[in-house]
């Protein structure tokens, strides 16, 4: 949002000098002083943030003497290509440094070369890989990619850094080009799993995992891709996969609140889930319990609220009883200081109710409309309006109108109060239609609710004046009595306003 | 300004709170409540075009950014002894909304005729619940009630104030619908800001390179040209236009041929622009002078900056 609104003023600060130049002839006007605050004000250059964003993993450090081209694959026998192959990927085993593009320049070009012509052979599929093959790769992928990243210095609300500009690591030339022979080499039909999985391990599998946390996005997106198909073609490794998402997961919610692939992640998830099979485990529920309605409570949610709800409602489109757990979860962790968030949560909760059966609503409705009324109630226009905008949902509407004699009681003094005095004109207009549909959806109800808010009113009204008639009466009876001896006593006419 | 001279139990008190307010802790809901009524008193008497005295001091967007406002009073000198007009803008967007509007309210009260706070584009009930007060409030007081009582109180802000008759400041710019400054003191600000319309335009419109009016990029409000800022200055017999709302790497930018200037007075804009800030000051012989200054240091603040630790390169 906020480079948006940056986009649109226009750039003038590099005018400011020729101004500054011809205005000499306009009077008294001086130079510009700059003076520093009695506190030493002047904290050194302010960072600007332009220019390249970019991040530098921590290479294991491999000092290069110089890396030399080996033959092509096509001028070996076929018995010789995969000693040739093994011999390629440890070549590639040699990492360079990035953070100086001039550095290593001719090495790292045949790196590169050597790289490619990887990817051509194992996309040729020509020959079944061996298990020395399969080591090495698996470890020209860990040396390549298994990296340390520097701390995260964004804070850790994500919510409001959403527009921040993407991190891009300076190695990706070669990083890319690695993700994709990984890609290739395990969706290869060259590859059996039964062989591979002793070296795509659970150690492996640890440690691809763990880069999900790169901030460059690329890099995420490459990795999203593999583990997808690990997940496919490692049958054997599946609920270990599982397993340490959720870990990864678990830390994120309860401990660190950062991580920068949650999204790709639940994405891989969500997929997950759309192809579990009926009934579902006990294992998936508790997932969903512990895991996926949790997630709803960090900060940063904005960043994955859309993946994180596709895979809630995979879940309730395989098992819908499964609805008012969800809605139960998500009036636990509703948030009460967040708008968006809130504002967000309205939209989940429009999704799963508008697939509601009847039984299932009945279930949760109570809860549900109070939380409801006090959205439809809030000063924030946009909470107000989404909650309201419920009522645009037919097949939500139908739910309430069989189940009236509950919900509009509930509702009828938030419609009152918005049509009395909320300050937002678009809130008005939908709380007066609002209010007519339950009107014309049962007007008897409709008036029998009016005259209980009535009385309510006036018995409030009856029991401020009586608390002021008190506060009154001891204030009077305090202000006659002389003080005596050490008693402190405060008498101001403020204690009567607090009232009420 | 004789009356500020003997103190009072109502002055005690203030003095009270602006120390407080001073160290970045808020008032209790009630003291803020208490402050406003008599606030609104107070600006409700104020003109749409307020007169203002040199010397003064002009500043631009605060936008919430408290410990670069006590940095600008270091600058500039504390108040009463430097008078201020401030642009508007105090809120939303910083950590510090509340801390930065309850102290300017607080000092209008102890020295209103030492200081002019006029309405910005974000005094205003739907922008602050974008922009992030409303949350603000929420968060420090658990509940809107704040909110509430500020953004009624906005609705009396002055929405310009004319220096010595010869300065004129606000904080968006001109609008199509007003030719002299009459027109603006003719119509009745005690509103939300409106979407559209001269009052809309003042705080949101934006001095341009073009001639004539332009669309706004901003959905608000217009760009207007040279052409037009020499018409109203002529017009109305003005120097100058003094006004903020725009991002200016600076801190101060000319515009027009020096018909128009742009302050803005938050450093390093979002905790992360990178930009200096600028006050401009107006001494009694109605010279001018830029001062330009840097964020104030500070520990504890969450680093937003984004940047890679030179040992890892």
């Amino acid at each position: 949002m906020f480079k948006q609104f940056l986009s649109k003023l226009p750039r003038k600060s590099s005018k400011s000098d020729s101004g500054e130049l011809n205005r000499s002839s306009s009077g008294p006007v001086s130079s510009p002083v700059q003076r520093s605050g009695t506190s030493g004000g002047g904290s050194g250059p302010v960072r600007s943030n332009s220019g390249k964003r970019m991040s530098s993993a921590v290479f294991p450090a491999s000092v290069v003497a110089g890396i030399e081209p080996l033959v092509p694959f096509k001028d070996v026998p076929s018995s010789e290509k995969l000693n040739l192959f093994v011999s390629k990927v440890s070549l590639c085993c040699v990492t360079f440094d990035f953070s100086d593009p001039g550095k290593n320049s001719i090495e790292k070009d045949v790196k590169r070369q050597t790289l490619l012509e990887l990817l051509d052979f194992v996309a040729s599929g020509s020959v079944k890989f061996t298990e020395p093959a399969i080591l090495a790769m698996c470890r020209m992928c860990a040396v390549n990619l298994f990296r340390v990243f520097p701390p995260n210095y964004r804070s850790s609300s994500g919510g409001e850094n959403d527009d921040d500009e993407p991190m891009f690591d300076p190695a990706w030339p070669h990083l890319q080009i690695v993700y994709d022979l990984l890609l290739k080499f395990i969706t290869s039909p060259c590859l059996d799993a039964k062989v591979a999985k002793k070296y795509l391990d659970h150690a492996f599998i640890v440690r691809l995992l763990d880069l999900f946390d790169s901030e460059d996005p690329r890099e995420r997106e490459c990795l999203k891709t593999i583990l997808h198909r690990v997940y496919g073609k490692f049958m054997v490794h599946r609920p270990f996969v599982r397993k340490s998402m959720s870990n990864i997961f678990y830390r994120f919610v309860f401990e660190t609140e950062k991580h920068s692939g949650i999204a790709e992640l639940l994405e891989i998830f969500g997929s997950i889930v759309s192809g579990f099979a009926l009934p579902l485990k006990e294992e998936h529920k508790i997932f969903l319990w512990r895991v996926l309605i949790p997630l709803h409570k960090p900060k940063s949610v904005g960043n994955y609220f859309q993946q994180l709800s596709y895979c809630i409602t995979q879940f309730i489109d395989k098992e819908p009883k499964l609805g008012s757990v969800v809605i139960k979860g998500l009036l636990k962790f509703w948030p009460i200081t967040n708008s968006q968030k809130e504002v967000m949560f309205l939209g989940e909760v429009e999704e799963i109710v508008e697939a509601m059966s009847v039984m299932e609503f009945q279930k949760i409705m109570v809860p549900l409309f109070l939380r409801i009324a006090c959205c439809v109630t809030s000063s924030h226009f946009q909470v107000s309006e989404r909650a309201l905008f419920l009522w645009n949902n037919d097949q939500i509407v139908n739910l309430i109108g069989h189940n009236r004699q509950a919900i509009l009681p509930i509702m009828f003094t938030a419609l009152e109060k918005n049509a009395q005095n909320h300050w937002n004109q678009s809130v008005l207009n939908l709380t007066l239609n609002v209010r007519k549909m339950f009107c014309e959806m049962d007007e008897a109800l409709f008036m029998s609710c009016h005259a209980r808010f009535k009385e309510d009113e006036a018995k409030q009204c009856s029991a401020a004046e009586k608390r002021k008639e008190v506060w009154a009466r001891l204030e009077n009876a305090a202000s006659m009595k002389p003080i005596t001896g050490k008693t402190a006593v405060l008498v101001t006419p403020r204690a009567t306003s607090i009232a009420c | 300004m004789g009356a500020n001279s003997i103190p009072t139990d109502a002055t005690i008190d203030l003095d009270e709170q602006i120390s407080q307010l001073m160290q970045c802790k808020p008032l209790s809901e009630q003291q803020v409540r208490a402050l406003c009524e008599k606030a609104k008193e107070i600006l409700m008497d104020e003109s749409n075009v307020q007169p203002v005295k040199s010397p003064v001091t002009i500043c631009g967007d605060i936008h919430g950014q408290f410990h670069d406002l006590a940095e600008l009073f270091r600058i500039g000198g504390m108040c009463p002894d430097t008078n201020y007009l401030f642009m508007g803008d105090y809120v939303d967007r910083g950590y510090y909304s509340v801390e930065t509007v309850t102290l300017l309210v607080a000092l209008k009260m102890r020295y209103p005729q030492r200081i002019t706070i006029l309405r910005g584009n974000h005094e205003s009930r739907q922008i602050t619940q974008v922009y992030g007060f409303y949350d603000e409030c929420l968060r420090k007081y658990g509940n809107a009630n704040v909110w509430k009582i500020f953004t009624d109180l906005f609705d009396y802000f002055p929405l310009t104030a004319l220096v010595e008759s010869e300065i004129f400041c606000l904080h968006g710019g001109l609008s199509p619908s007003i030719e002299t400054l009459d027109n603006i003191r003719n119509f009745d600000r005690v509103q939300e800001v409106p979407h559209e319309g001269p009052m809309c335009d003042l705080l949101w419109s934006d001095p341009d390179d073009r001639c004539g009016w332009g669309i706004s990029p901003r959905g608000a409000g217009y760009t207007f040209g040279q052409d037009i800022s020499e018409q109203f200055n002529h017009t109305n017999n003005l120097k100058l236009i003094a006004r903020a709302h725009q991002l200016v790497m600076d801190g101060y930018n000319w515009a027009h041929e020096q018909k128009v200037v742009t302050i803005f007075s938050a450093p390093n804009y979002c905790y992360r622009c990178g930009n200096m800030a600028s006050i401009l000051e107006v001494d009694d012989c109605r010279n001018h002078t830029f001062i330009q200054f840097e964020p104030a240091p500070r520990r504890g603040e969450p680093d937003v900056t984004r940047r890679t630790p030179d040992y890892f390169l």
